[in-house]
């Protein structure tokens, strides 16, 4: 039996990096593409355009470190893995918010930052109000990122 | 430390000073002068400066131009920090030699836009001709000219036919259509006899006589291909003159092509002439590309030149916003105080002038500027980019800039890119000597990467725990950093309150400037409502929490409780003071309460400094694990230094982004949303707005 609860556990931690990955590279493709054509025009503002870019690529981070956090306390990283299919199915429950709200705020994210590069292409001054207007979605992921991180690092606490 | 206080200036002076005065003003660099609104049109004229703006602008165009004609050739290498390069120092004795210099440098700027052109029009000229070479080049062999029709007996077709052709599938076509053509009447004079070969031109020449057993008699002709590829074939075909309109309606059906531009010469002569003209607009661009070349040295001479065409430009801009009379004229704008006395004293020494300073008036929109020390300062634009103070708002940057290292450096949170962070800003402060925004910008992260390296030694992070996996996996050793204060990865709950604690305090700074604006503006018994009653809500909310994990005999709780209830009616009573019925004004106070939620969520979002410090160490250590898990002895090492190297490079990159976008946020809309409203403008002296060279003012 052992060994369900940490297939469940690792899937749970898969989609934490895969899903919050997707929703990153679809992210940071679509700002990147937007940017492209002011880059032709100006390519003086390759840096700010460059924070646009990467802003919705922080999800696929968030969703690598609670991977990383379920591998380390499930003992997959040096260690003997043994988990009860209860343990393995709250790993893989804990890493349910992260994984569906980092790949969706990465999305809604980027549709922000698509239209902060706007923003710079016209008034580049006020790139400032699009990189904030883009922390406002990105706020979401981190408490999707926090519930996990709580979740998978108290787990083992309840020693079932 | 604070908004620096404006005054408003006023100067009348004759018109014929008006290019001086202006000057002076650009040179001193300390009036922001605002747009004039005319107040009569009947009164006052604008300058006709109109064509030399225009005039300029052709200039600067030309001159920028240039420039990077002669930056590419002198292949000035331009790295990624050359764009915080400040500007060369220009003592004022060589700029007005040099402005003495400045024709000389225009027309140093327009030979090399004639030069430029001069290359792109023989390029374009030898693209032409390339195409129109390539059209003849098949009929080189041909010893003909191309327009040749025939002699008194014969009749010759020079042209081409589309794919390969041989002789004898091309005699195959020319006998099936032309006896779909003339098949049906065979009146056709017959010379099938008399064809002979007056042209005996090559060894190709074919002889297909027409053949006797057929019915029909088909006129003798004889072809020589003059060049032949898959795509096209041209040809010569020579027959007798009489069959000349049966032997060219046949041609067409085949699909015969006259050439567009024959020659009246052989081809040869033409190709000669082609080749000769490309080689001519070849020595014509080396020429002018050695011209260009030469100029190279002329480089600081066209930087200086546009950066004079621009103050020029940018005082012509400023004569135009003038009101002219007769024989005067009226310039207004802003004078930071402590300037004004001086600067009149200035202006009055030299010209015949008016100059009345003023307090501006309450309605007006002041341009602001933040006066702070070199701690401070380094955050000021990003209180600008936010949004320009008014004279209504407190200069929020003494307090902001001590949160914005400390939030920066939480984040962060680690020693290692902390001090690089510090040594890179550092070094560039130091060896490009950035000036205006980007030195500030420089100085901030310079800030920035110290405080990123405090924190980084309380959470003992250095390169994640590089110091642990290397002295662990190479050394045998079990040396590790140990955190002066505790490692937030093991004990990532404490950093959670640590950093919502970090934002209450924020937050309560924030009341607190709101408070001491509403102080200083004299909305005494206001200042207590909005925030002193706050502040007693917050305090019993505190009491509250501190008995739940405090075991003490004291009433905490109690006091507490009824702190914080006394806050809430205090609230209830005074929020809606603004609404002019009663009940209105209870409704206000009792709305007012709903704002809890609105502290509660901002303490928070805080949050977000426990989630972005926890990423940088634990992605630090993915990658020390990575580094350190592959391969075994000296193989290892080679494995571990650049996974170490590209790894944290990345990590670096990312939490620094993160950091620095987050903490803004965190002063945009948390802190600033308790007391600051900004709406104003930020103050933009009338200057040598230079790119180059920035020159020194002799005083």
């Amino acid at each position: 039996m052992g060994f369900l609860g940490i297939i469940l556990a690792l899937t749970g931690a898969a989609l934490s990096v895969t899903l919050t990955c997707i929703g990153s590279a679809k992210g940071v493709g679509m700002t990147a593409e937007a940017s492209a054509p002011v880059m032709i025009d100006d390519p003086s503002k390759f840096s700010k355009l460059l924070i646009l870019q990467l802003m919705p690529g922080t999800q696929g981070l968030y969703g690598l470190v609670v991977t990383v956090m379920v591998m380390l306390n499930i003992g997959l990283l040096g260690g003997s893995p043994d988990l009860s299919l209860t343990e393995g199915l709250l790993y893989f429950f804990a890493c349910m918010p992260i994984a569906i709200g980092g790949l969706i705020s990465a999305l809604m994210q980027a549709r922000v930052t698509v239209t902060g590069v706007n923003i710079v292409a016209q008034k580049p001054s006020e790139s400032g109000k699009a990189i904030v207007s883009a922390t406002l979605v990105e706020f979401y992921a981190l408490l999707c990122f926090i519930a996990s991180m709580l979740m998978v690092l108290n787990i083992s606490r309840l020693g079932l | 430390m604070s908004l620096v206080p404006m005054k408003r200036i006023e100067i009348i002076a004759m018109q014929r000073d008006a290019k001086k005065i202006v000057e002076t003003l650009q040179r001193q660099g300390v009036v922001d002068i605002s747009d004039l609104t005319p107040c009569a049109p009947d009164e006052t004229d604008v300058a006709p400066t109109s064509p030399s703006i225009a005039q300029l602008d052709r200039h600067i165009a030309t001159t920028t131009v240039a420039i990077s004609a002669i930056e590419d050739r002198a292949q000035v290498k331009k790295s990624l920090l050359s764009g915080f390069a400040g500007r060369s120092e220009m003592p004022f004795d060589v700029f007005s030699r040099e402005v003495k210099r400045a024709d000389d440098y225009l027309r140093i700027a327009l030979s090399i836009e004639t030069q430029r052109r001069l290359i792109d029009s023989e390029r374009l000229s030898i693209s032409h001709t390339y195409n129109r070479l390539q059209q003849i080049l098949p009929w080189q062999s041909l010893d003909i000219p191309m327009q040749y029709k025939g002699t008194d007996k014969t009749a010759v077709f020079i042209g081409t036919l589309q794919g390969l052709w041989t002789d004898l599938s091309f005699d195959d076509a020319f006998r099936e259509s032309y006896s779909n053509l003339f098949g049906a009447d065979s009146s056709d004079p017959s010379h099938a006899g008399d064809s002979d070969s007056t042209s005996t031109k090559s060894a190709t020449v074919s002889t297909v006589l027409a053949d006797p057993s057929a019915s029909i008699h088909f006129p003798p002709y004889v072809i020589e291909w003059i060049h032949t590829t898959n795509m096209i074939s041209c040809l010569c075909l020579m027959t007798h003159k009489s069959d000349a309109n049966a032997v060219e309606a046949t041609l067409r059906q085949i699909g015969f092509i006259v050439p567009t531009d024959p020659t009246t010469h052989p081809p040869k002569h033409r190709i000669d002439r082609l080749r000769a003209r490309i080689k001519a607009s070849e020595a014509l661009i080396a020429e002018a590309d050695a011209k260009l070349t030469s100029y190279v040295e002329d480089l600081p001479s066209l930087y200086f030149l546009l950066d004079y065409l621009n103050m020029r430009m940018e005082k012509y801009r400023i004569l135009d916003h003038l009101l002219f009379t007769q024989k005067a004229f009226v310039l207004s704008g802003y004078v930071p105080s402590h300037r004004a006395e001086d600067f009149r004293a200035k202006l009055e020494s030299k010209f015949d002038i008016v100059v009345e300073i003023d307090e501006p008036s309450d309605d007006e929109v002041v341009p602001a500027q933040f006066s702070n020390n070199i701690l401070v300062s380094p955050v000021e634009d990003i209180v600008m980019t936010y949004s320009p103070p008014t004279r209504k708002d407190i200069d929020p940057n003494p307090v902001m800039s001590f949160f914005y290292y400390l939030f920066f450096g939480v984040m962060l949170s680690d020693a290692g890119y902390g001090l690089l962070l510090t040594l890179g800003t550092f070094f560039v402060l130091r060896v490009k000597k950035p000036e205006g925004a980007k030195r500030k910008s420089m100085l901030m992260f310079m800030y920035c990467g110290m405080s990123s390296v405090l924190w980084g030694l309380l959470f003992g992070s250095f390169f994640g725990n590089a110091v642990y996996a290397i002295g662990h996996n190479f050394f045998n050793s079990d040396i590790a950093l140990s955190a002066f204060w505790f490692n937030p990865v093991e004990d990532p709950m404490k950093l959670l309150i640590v950093s919502m604690i970090l934002g209450f305090i924020h937050i309560l700074a924030g009341l607190a400037l709101k408070f001491v604006n509403m102080f200083r503006q004299g909305h005494r018994l206001g200042a207590f409502f909005d925030v002193g009653l706050w502040w007693v809500v917050f305090a019993g909310f505190i009491l509250i929490i501190l008995n739940m994990v405090m075991t003490t005999s004291a009433p905490l709780g109690t006091i507490g409780k009824w702190l914080a209830i006394g806050g809430a009616i205090g609230l209830v009573l005074t929020q809606g003071r603004r609404n002019p019925s009663i009940p209105g004004k209870l409704m206000g106070g009792i709305a007012s309460l709903y704002g809890i939620s609105g502290y509660f969520s901002d303490i928070l979002s805080y949050s977000r400094l426990m989630a972005l410090g926890l990423v940088t160490g634990i992605v630090g250590e993915v990658f020390n694990t990575i580094g350190t898990s592959l391969g075994s002895g000296i193989v290892r090492v080679f494995i571990f230094i650049p996974v170490f190297l590209f790894g944290h490079a990345i990590n670096l990159g990312i939490s620094a982004l993160g950091a620095y976008v987050h903490t803004n946020r965190l002063q945009y809309v948390e802190f600033f949303s308790k007391f600051y409203e900004g709406g104003g403008k930020a103050y933009q002296p009338f200057a040598s707005a230079t790119k180059h060279f920035k020159i020194k003012e002799e005083i």
